[in-house]
């Protein structure tokens, strides 16, 4: 228990250190753009004593660092600050994006998590034969592919020539019902392509491993069925090393939609990243890049954490 | 005072005087902003290609109801139900449903009542007085008052609003120039006079608001044919159908749904398979795929955009007339047009003006294009040799680079080598009035307004940067006179000397299409939003 205690704690000092080193550079990075937050908001006629005015109203004239600490402080208790563009509240404008990003990215994880693990303990199963060389091949393909081209694609099939669904997402926020998972869809089923080559990959490769060990061999003599010994013995153990590549390509996923929201036109958080990027409005890109950056940690620390948990090993240190 | 009667084709001398006028003008008070606001698709009202509808069929048999659903081509984050912050396709087009402004004004310049169902202009264009229609209710019920047009004026007027139309109205007036002496009429007494204040009124960003409204996101606050239902700054917006309209029968639709498409190809894709029935400007490369859809239209906005090369007349070589006339003929107007548009255009004189444009001279025409002429020019002025220039562009905004690449090989004819730069839209930004040569195009706007945007001596705006007295004069004489006949006279004076005496290069002009569902009709085209869909509907 100790052991389990001393591991978690570590992995989550190290979570909270990487997150201020984020929120640094994240800062850093902001403070240098080359533009006038206050000409940004007011616009390119605004006089000098509004332009003043502002810097005074937002604290813009507050050295860096007084002004790193407020703002690292409001972001802990919740204050994302005010759109310089919109003049709403970065809670208001981010919160609902995260969710809509957050269940595209979930969705699509669970749809390619048994997709992968199907693919991969079946090719795993006939290495070198024509099937194993087919999905392999086709893998190795798909997993070469650009998600923007992935996404066209799907476009082009479903969405020009069949016209089953939606060429466009904007449904996920301003549609309803049918339309609004219609919205998903598209989005969904490119992500779950993207992602299942290479999990794909990973499950073949760890349940090959797998079944070389003498406790798989034991087993077989023992006369397990050989549906049981697949399922029960070799993948419950090919998993651990393939919940890291979950976790870590969840995470990537987080700021990889960003792409596929520009494709779909999806309004989510990376849509969002892109044009407050676009348009300079620096407490919104702030703050998504912090969210991003959060979610890297929260998954890479769940993932530290499944593995301890599955792991009796490490449990025993 | 002689009363405007809105149901008249006849006009006054009076009501002559706001006659083919507009305040879509003002728009953009800046020439760098309104030169390139818009994106670049091509046509021209005045040869309305084959395949394109200029208005819905108003003749076919209306069916009410339905939802129809925009497709917005720059939903953006600052995008907000604030008239007095319109900037973005939501504001100028989507405030349009659930704002009215004074007067509207259509796409001939020809101003109607709105909100005010009379207008009045005293002799000396100083007084301006409106009188409200009677029984006008906002959306939360309350009736329409002379204080709700003179709150929403003074918030325009107030420099902490950051309103684009302080620009519109701050020449002409102030604060103290409003008064409201019974709750149905409204008085501007101008600080100087202004025989085109009818246009300034319908800009978009005076479509009037409800008196003491800050709650801008959570509802409602015009006198529109809709009503705000949710908005979502860089998402989209749904609004339902103002049930107590003060315009009888309209609107037909039940619904409007604006939604954020960013990606052109992706808007036109979604126009073709039946997702959206509108959406802003169809890029150029899409215009015939749109036009030979049985599923689309193209819906020509009737906004010609002048094309140019903005060239400094105050600098040597530029301001020597000889230079400026080689340059303007070595030019293939018709070619130019042709390869960057597709010919879909009217090629034009170096004014700015559209040909088909009040004032314009029907016997004004563009110089031919002659490179041997021009050579002999240049000789004459000394620049046998040629010479080289920098020219400044852009791939931010679709066609200026190409613009600048046909400039290249068409100067090089006279022995000028355009040394292109194309940057990026901050240094493309930077270029105006600073760098001699800078590919540009401008949005369509009243002629009075161009005049003084870009003609006039002292304007901010004057792209060529040229000063001459006559222009000046003809000018400040234009916007005090009231008789249409003298404006057009002296108008078309202006016209004339710009093209001879500014070093302007414009080629041609173009319009943007919007794209319209097939089964989309009954819209018309307006200078201010683009398109008007109060009387649209979905077959």
């Amino acid at each position: 228990m100790a052991g389990i205690i001393k591991f978690g704690g570590s992995r989550l000092a190290f979570a909270v250190i990487t997150l201020m080193a984020i929120s640094v550079v994240t800062f850093l990075a902001t403070n240098v753009v080359p533009a006038d937050p206050a000409r940004v908001a007011l616009g390119k006629f605004a006089t000098p004593a509004q332009i003043e005015a502002y810097n005074e109203q937002q604290g813009l004239e507050e050295p860096a660092v007084k002004r790193y600490v407020i703002w690292v402080g409001d972001a802990i208790r919740g204050d994302w600050g005010t759109s310089v563009l919109s003049k709403q509240q970065v809670t208001d404008m981010v919160g609902p994006r995260i969710g809509r990003s957050l269940i595209l990215a979930l969705a699509a994880m669970l749809l390619a998590i048994p997709i992968a693990f199907l693919l991969g303990v079946y090719t795993a199963q006939r290495i070198g034969r024509p099937s194993d060389l087919a999905i392999s091949t086709v893998t190795l393909v798909v997993n070469s592919l650009p998600e923007f081209v992935v996404g066209i694609a799907l476009i082009f099939v479903f969405a020009v020539q069949f016209g089953i669904l939606p060429i466009e997402s904007s449904g996920a926020s301003m549609g309803s019902g049918i339309s609004q998972i219609k919205a998903y869809l598209l989005p969904m089923f490119t992500l779950t392509i993207v992602l299942v080559p290479y999990i794909t990959r990973m499950v073949r490769a760890s349940v090959r491993d797998i079944s070389s060990q003498p406790f798989v061999r034991s087993a077989a003599l023992r006369g397990v069925p050989h549906r049981g010994l697949v399922w029960r013995h070799v993948v419950p153990n090919a998993s651990l090393p393939v919940v890291n590549v979950i976790a870590l390509t969840m995470a990537e996923l987080i700021a990889g939609v960003v792409i596929i929201e520009t494709v779909f036109s999806f309004p989510g958080i990376g849509q969002l990243l892109v044009s407050s990027v676009g348009s300079k409005d620096i407490p919104v890109v702030q703050i998504i890049t912090l969210v991003i950056g959060l979610g890297f940690v929260v998954f890479n620390l769940l993932a530290d954490l499944a593995v301890l948990a599955l792991n009796p090993r490490l449990r025993s240190r | 005072m002689e009363p405007f009667d809105p149901f008249s084709r006849r006009l006054s001398r009076r009501e002559a005087l706001v006659t083919g006028l507009s305040a879509a003008a003002l728009l953009s008070v800046t020439s760098v902003l309104a030169a390139c606001g818009s994106t670049g698709t091509n046509d021209s009202s005045a040869t309305s290609a084959v395949g394109t509808t200029a208005g819905g069929d108003t003749t076919a048999a209306t069916k009410k109801g339905g939802t129809l659903k925009y497709g917005v081509g720059d939903a953006q984050a600052k995008d907000s139900l604030d008239p007095a912050l319109a900037l973005t396709s939501v504001g100028i087009f989507g405030h349009s449903l659930i704002y009215d402004t004074l007067l509207s004004v259509d796409s001939s310049w020809e101003l109607s009542p709105m909100l005010a169902e009379e207008y009045d202009i005293s002799s000396d264009a100083v007084t301006h007085s409106f009188k409200l229609r009677s029984g006008v209710e906002f959306h939360g019920g309350k009736t329409l008052t002379s204080e709700d047009v003179a709150e929403h004026f003074k918030r325009i007027l107030d420099e902490k609003t950051g309103s684009p139309g302080l620009s519109v109205l701050g020449p002409v007036m102030d604060a103290g120039s409003i008064s409201t002496p019974d709750p149905t009429t409204i008085i501007f007494k101008l600080n100087i006079p202004d025989a085109f204040f009818g246009q300034r009124v319908a800009h978009y960003t005076l479509r009037i608001a409800q008196a003491k409204t800050d709650e801008w996101l959570k509802t409602s606050f015009g006198t529109g044919p809709f009503i705000s239902k949710s908005f979502r700054p860089g998402e989209g917006f749904e609004f339902e159908r103002n049930q107590n309209y003060w315009q009888e029968g309209v609107p037909y639709l039940d619904s409007v749904v604006g939604v954020g498409i960013p990606d052109a190809a992706t808007r036109v894709q979604a126009l073709l398979n039946g997702d959206i029935h509108l959406t802003d400007t169809v890029p150029t490369s899409a215009l015939d795929q749109v036009s030979g859809a049985d599923s689309a239209q193209l819906l020509d906005v009737k906004n010609p955009s002048p094309y140019t090369f903005d060239v400094d007349s105050s600098i040597k070589p530029y301001n020597d007339p000889r230079v400026q006339k080689a340059m303007k003929m070595l030019i293939d107007r018709e070619a130019m047009l042709k390869l960057l548009v597709a010919g879909r255009g009217v090629v034009s004189a170096d004014t700015l003006i559209d040909p088909a444009d009040p004032w314009s001279p029907a016997d004004l025409k563009p110089f031919p294009y002659d490179p041997e002429q021009a050579k002999s020019l240049l000789a004459e002025a000394g620049l046998a040799e040629g010479f080289s220039e920098k020219v400044w562009t852009t791939t931010a905004y679709p066609l200026l680079n190409e613009g600048a690449a046909y400039g290249k090989q068409a100067m090089a004819v006279g022995g000028i080598e355009f040394d292109i730069q194309s940057v990026s839209s901050d240094r493309y930004i930077e270029a105006f009035l600073k760098e001699p040569i800078v590919m540009d195009y401008y949005l369509r706007q009243h002629p009075m307004v161009m005049f003084q945007l870009y003609y006039m001596s002292s304007s901010t705006s004057n792209t060529t940067r040229l000063k001459d007295e006559k222009i000046d004069g003809w000018i400040t004489e234009l916007i005090k006179t009231t008789d249409t006949a003298k404006q057009a006279e002296i108008g078309g004076e202006i016209i004339r000397r710009y093209n001879d005496v500014a070093a302007m290069l414009n080629p041609f002009n173009f319009a943007s299409y919007w794209g319209g569902a097939g089964t989309l009709q009954g819209w018309t085209a307006n200078p201010i939003s683009n398109v008007e869909i109060r009387t649209a509907s979905l077959a």
